[in-house]
């Protein structure tokens, strides 16, 4: 049996009435799907939410996406049990493509995006140490590399202490070349 | 002479004059940042191509490419069968 499957995507509002009953019915759509052989990838419960228009004279619903990998057919087969279903006021369909990704894969790559600044310097370390272990040419490679990180972070650090230490110094300077004129040193700072 | 015929309005050279400003050429916001998707949960990014009306914005104002157009009316489409962006604001 050639398997040719395709990820799909539904996104379908629950009832506002009917939110109690909503882990029931995840659950209900959750089983006709693999009743059909679908595999569930994600299932995302988005919670209340303000509509765009009023539905079945609702402003609310309850919003859920489920994302499966299904042959054909398995997708008509939910809708019509959704749309049987009094709970659920509206319910789509999509095939995922390049424009919908998979939503495992979206959080990963936004994870992956996000902590790039901080992940970065911490992974790279890592694998930095055993590979000196392992072969001495690409230990140079790594340490400098490695160096960067901590050596920029103390040079942001250190000139942090040394810029009081320096201003410090430098107020005394023109305090010595007008001792007795404090005042008017004060003014020239103040203007400065 | 000339009173008459700008009035009927055939003096092909006395026409209105040509606007000469500078116009930065618009470009696709899509083609330009390939990490953008159409995809239609992403209200936040298609509301921007959308009139306060909740029409869609025409390329020629936004400057979107033809392919990019076509798949942003799309999934703004897909927004609006579930509800999460309105077909239109007016109040009935």
């Amino acid at each position: 049996m050639i398997d040719e499957t395709t990820h799909y995507e539904t996104l379908f509002i629950v009832h506002p009435v009917h939110s109690g009953r909503n882990k029931d019915l995840c659950d209900r759509f959750r089983g006709v799907l693999e009743g059909q052989g679908a595999t569930v990838t994600h299932f995302e419960e988005w919670g209340m939410r303000d509509l765009a228009y009023p539905i079945q004279k609702q402003n609310r619903g309850l919003y859920n996406l489920v994302q499966y990998q299904a042959s054909a057919g398995t997708s008509d087969e939910l809708e019509r049990v959704m749309r049987l279903s009094d709970e659920v006021i509206r319910c789509m369909t999509v095939v995922l493509d390049e424009d919908v990704l998979p939503l495992a894969r979206a959080e990963e790559a936004t994870r992956a995006a996000e902590p790039v600044p901080a992940a970065e310097p911490a992974e790279p370390a890592p694998a930095a140490e055993p590979a000196p272990v392992a072969e001495a040419a690409p230990a140079a490679e790594a340490a400098p590399a490695v160096e960067p990180g901590p050596a920029a972070a103390p040079v942001e650090s250190a000139p942090a202490p040394e810029a009081p230490v320096d201003s410090a110094p430098s107020e005394p300077a023109p305090a010595p070349a007008a001792p007795a004129e404090a005042a008017e040193s004060g003014q020239e700072e103040s203007k400065e | 002479m000339a009173e008459y015929r700008g009035r009927r309005g055939s003096g092909g050279g006395d026409g209105p004059p040509r606007r000469r400003g500078i116009s930065r050429r618009k470009v696709c916001r899509f083609c330009a940042n390939k990490d953008l998707r159409f995809d239609y949960k992403d209200t936040k990014l298609l509301s921007g191509f959308m009139t306060e009306r909740g029409k869609i914005t025409p390329s020629r104002i936004t400057g979107t490419c033809c392919w990019c157009q076509r798949r942003l009316a799309k999934a703004i489409k897909r927004a609006r069968l579930v509800a999460l962006l309105p077909y239109t604001t007016v109040k009935l």
